[in-house]
């Protein structure tokens, strides 16, 4: 029975991750990432990234490392700095979901 | 025999100017071709240089395909698409791997055996990319018609 239980818990801690993100909710967050990235994910300032597209596990890879600061970034640090891991899944999963 | 004399002085006089006149004709002719020549060499060269570039860029971006994709459309979700991404950001990040503002394990030996050259081209070549995602794999493997844009993308 505890073993089950322990299994149970195993599999919604580890799918948890991949339900949690939310496409709308992204949306939703992505309003202070409109200004250097573009409200539909393309920027229009050369020296920032495009991320209509872009890869979710790559986004979000990224994104957790400029909060940590793995990746280094004056603008980023501070701006992923509020993040939480939801917020972070949402949002790569919305510019992940923009052509 | 003082007239055999003369006439064999007129005869080596005239010899010695004609002679003097081949040669003045022969060095002109000759330094109008060096210099055509030399301006074919220029073309040459420039044609060379030229391709010897875009040869040392597709063996760049041959290294740069197993992760990043082919046509910059990477099929591994860790690794971004370059395709369309800006010129700018893309130089700024390999500069940024080149000299270790960006570290990554993998990224900075890649990158850091290129001259900054190398790498601006690097960058304009992914930049000019299309980046339409409707040719981006469907489960894990290109469609026909991404392989088709992969082709056109290399010509």
């Amino acid at each position: 029975m505890k073993k089950l239980a322990l299994a149970l818990a195993a599999t919604v801690v580890m799918t948890a991750p991949a339900m949690a993100a939310d496409v709308e909710a992204g949306k939703a967050k992505s309003v202070m990432c409109a200004a250097c990235h573009g409200a539909n994910g393309v920027s229009a300032i050369p020296m920032y990234p495009n991320l209509a597209g872009q890869k979710e596990a790559y986004i979000a890879k990224q994104l957790k490392d400029f909060k940590s600061g793995t990746r280094k970034d004056p603008v980023m640090g501070s701006m992923a700095m509020p993040l939480t891991d939801a917020d972070v899944a949402n949002l790569a999963a919305y510019y992940a979901s923009l052509k | 025999m003082f007239k055999y004399l003369i006439i064999l002085f007129l005869f080596l006089f005239s010899a010695t100017i004609s002679a003097e006149n081949s040669l003045v004709q022969s060095s002109e002719s000759v330094a109008i071709d060096s210099s055509i020549a030399l301006a074919e060499d220029e073309i040459n060269f420039d044609q060379a240089a030229e391709l010897a570039k875009q040869q040392r860029l597709k063996t760049q971006v041959e290294f740069c395909a197993p992760c990043h994709g082919k046509n910059g459309l990477s099929s591994l979700p860790i690794y971004p698409n370059l395709a369309g991404q800006h010129q700018q950001y893309l130089l700024k990040q390999l500069l940024a791997y080149k000299y270790r503002r960006r570290k990554d394990a993998v990224m900075s030996p890649m990158v850091s055996r290129l001259n900054e050259d190398e790498l601006v081209e690097l960058a304009h070549y992914y930049a000019s990319l299309s980046s339409d995602i409707s040719q981006v794999e469907i489960n894990g493997e290109f469609n026909e018609s991404s392989e088709a844009s992969e082709n056109t993308n290399e010509n």
